[in-house]
């Protein structure tokens, strides 16, 4: 029922929509001033058919991760939704999911969607676009999506806050991955790092993977335990308002 | 005033010595009270007694340092407490919405978390029965507090509780809303709703519950019926007589001389108190003394001033409070 509830809030709230609805549409337009550029370089539809989704689908993730989470907070929400479901076990495994899973969904529709319109747009230029290198461009970006999203998610719980799991998630990602990536002996081991491993274990960049894919999603899992531990541990054992 | 009934086996609501603590604050000290089935309870104290939180130990949403906060029998962590939540409705504090849906997708949510279905005829007479069938469809951040509040209303009753916790609920509410609250909390006993109140407003807990707990800084003051708490208060009363204004002065002097005290008050009328057996003492020593009463009637203590009395709060810390 805490699933069926939390699904029902993607259907009633509108910032899921809101967030999936901006994507499509800048992913639109980028292919439509792609068709109105028409350049006749492969690699310049290949890149565009990814790059540009693959950034929506991070920011998209952290959003969205965070919102899940967040909105219960920011709204004073949580006394109800612990009224119905007194197990908060169950609440944060009804959230998580819906996290892991609506991410996943979403993630790799709007790279589908992108790679698709993409084709399209190459066909108009007589180009064909590298469907295999697009997909596996895919994979990896909803594997990543997904894990950007629960990082997001345990920041937000950590700081009982939407505001707070975003900026914390961004500052994570752009700043305290580098800073911990200044001390040689854990470089290969950060969050960033272990997505790069991501990407190079799927073949879609230059660089050699440090890791093979397994490994590598352990390490970034394991940096999202260690940010959720203690919001779960509070989560678990605090009072709410 | 407590007739015999084994509280911890039939209560609805029992709180055993229960007592919570922020830090070094002791908002809850051993605690002790019972909800019993069919009745509307008022949970009174002024502003900081440790209202808000009782109900919050009971939900399972806030965790008591000592003692059991028990619903239908159930504490926060028993196997059991889930499905005794789902017995009851609860609004505390301010009515939690999700702001940016409407307000009937405020209902489906819940609905759905307490496994109901979203087409299910409750939902739309809930929205009836608190006035919002035409604004279902707005989002709930253009609500009015009042309209905030009677959503919260419906949410808590969705489920047909069998026990409903209310905090404040006739926060924000027009008069006419409040008069429909106040009706509506009164009608829920027949139904087989028993119901935990707590309010500011004395003289809403007056009118609509049969039992009050009066707390004070998280201690149990008093336990006991309204009748029963102002027939205590009201037990040294007198009566208060109203005569012609031209014979005021000669109605206190002759009922001075019966040994019997009789003050003026503010609103022109006369308080006798001492040793009065019956109105008709009143009424024959007056008219031995040719004054002829327009009014005579028993002093009536009402809530306010029992609680004042018994919490030592001044007036104007009681929002309200004129019963």
């Amino acid at each position: 029922m805490t699933l069926v509830a939390e699904l029902t809030k993607l259907r009633a709230l509108p910032t899921p929509r809101v967030i999936a609805a901006v994507c499509f549409g800048l992913t639109l337009l980028v292919g439509l001033i792609l068709l109105g550029v028409q350049p006749s370089d492969a690699t310049v539809y290949r890149d565009i058919a990814t790059g540009p989704a693959s950034i929506f689908v991070f920011i998209a993730s952290i959003v969205f991760g965070a919102w899940v989470f967040g909105v219960e907070f920011g709204q004073g929400t949580l006394r109800r939704v612990l009224t119905a479901e007194p197990r908060r076990g169950v609440v944060l495994a009804a959230k998580a999911l819906v996290v892991v899973c609506g991410v996943a969904v979403f993630a790799a529709a709007l790279m589908a969607f992108s790679i698709g319109l993409i084709a399209l747009v190459a066909s108009a230029s007589a180009v064909e676009l590298d469907i295999g290198y697009s997909f596996k461009a895919l994979a990896a970006m909803t594997i990543e999506g997904t894990l950007f999203a629960l990082l997001a998610s345990a920041f937000t719980l950590l700081f009982r806050s939407y505001a707070g799991g975003m900026i914390a998630s961004l500052a994570m990602v752009f700043v305290g991955d580098g800073l911990i990536g200044l001390w040689s002996a854990v470089r290969d081991y950060t969050f960033g790092a272990s997505i790069d491993s991501i990407d190079a274990a799927f073949d879609v960049t230059d660089a050699d993977p440090t890791f093979a894919l397994i490994p590598s999603i352990l390490i970034a899992l394991a940096w999202v335990a260690a940010a959720a531990v203690p919001g779960v541990v509070r989560f678990l054992r605090g009072d709410f308002k | 005033m407590e007739d015999s009934f084994d509280a911890p086996m039939t209560a609805l609501v029992h709180f055993d010595n229960v007592s919570k603590r922020y830090g070094s604050r002791t908002v809850i000290d051993s605690l002790s009270f019972s909800v019993r089935p069919g009745s509307v309870t008022g949970l009174l104290g002024p502003n900081g007694a440790g209202k808000s939180t009782a109900m919050r130990l009971l939900l399972g949403i806030a965790h008591a340092n000592a003692g059991r906060a028990a619903l239908f029998g159930q504490s926060a962590g028993d196997r059991g407490f889930r499905d005794a939540l789902h017995r009851c409705g609860a609004l505390i504090e301010e009515p939690s919405l999700y702001a940016n849906a409407s307000g009937r997708a405020n209902l489906e949510i819940q609905a759905a978390a307490l496994g109901i279905k979203r087409r299910d005829p409750r939902l739309d007479r809930m929205l009836e029965l608190v006035g919002l069938s035409g604004r279902a469809g707005d989002k709930t951040k253009k609500y009015s507090l009042g309209m905030r509040q009677r959503l919260g209303l419906a949410i808590a009753l969705l489920n047909d509780p069998e026990l409903v916790i209310l905090d404040e609920p006739t926060n924000g509410l027009d008069p006419a809303g409040v008069v429909e609250i106040r009706e509506l909390i009164k009608s829920l006993p027949a139904s087989g709703t028993t119901v935990l109140v707590s309010s500011h407003l004395l003289s809403e807990v007056q009118k609509t519950a049969d039992h009050v707990v009066i707390i004070d800084r998280g201690r149990l003051v008093r336990d006991d019926t309204v009748d029963g708490l102002l027939a205590t208060a009201g037990s040294n009363g007198g009566f208060v007589l109203r005569v012609n204004d031209s014979h005021r002065a000669a109605a206190v002097s002759a009922l001075a001389a019966k040994g019997l005290t009789a003050d003026f008050s503010a609103d022109g009328s006369i308080l006798v108190t001492g040793e009065i057996t019956a109105g008709s003492q009143i009424s024959q020593t007056l008219a031995e003394a040719g004054v002829y009463l327009d009014e005579l009637s028993p002093q009536s203590a009402d809530l306010e001033a029992v609680f004042l009395g018994m919490t030592g709060t001044s007036s104007g810390d009681v929002p309200g409070g004129a019963a």
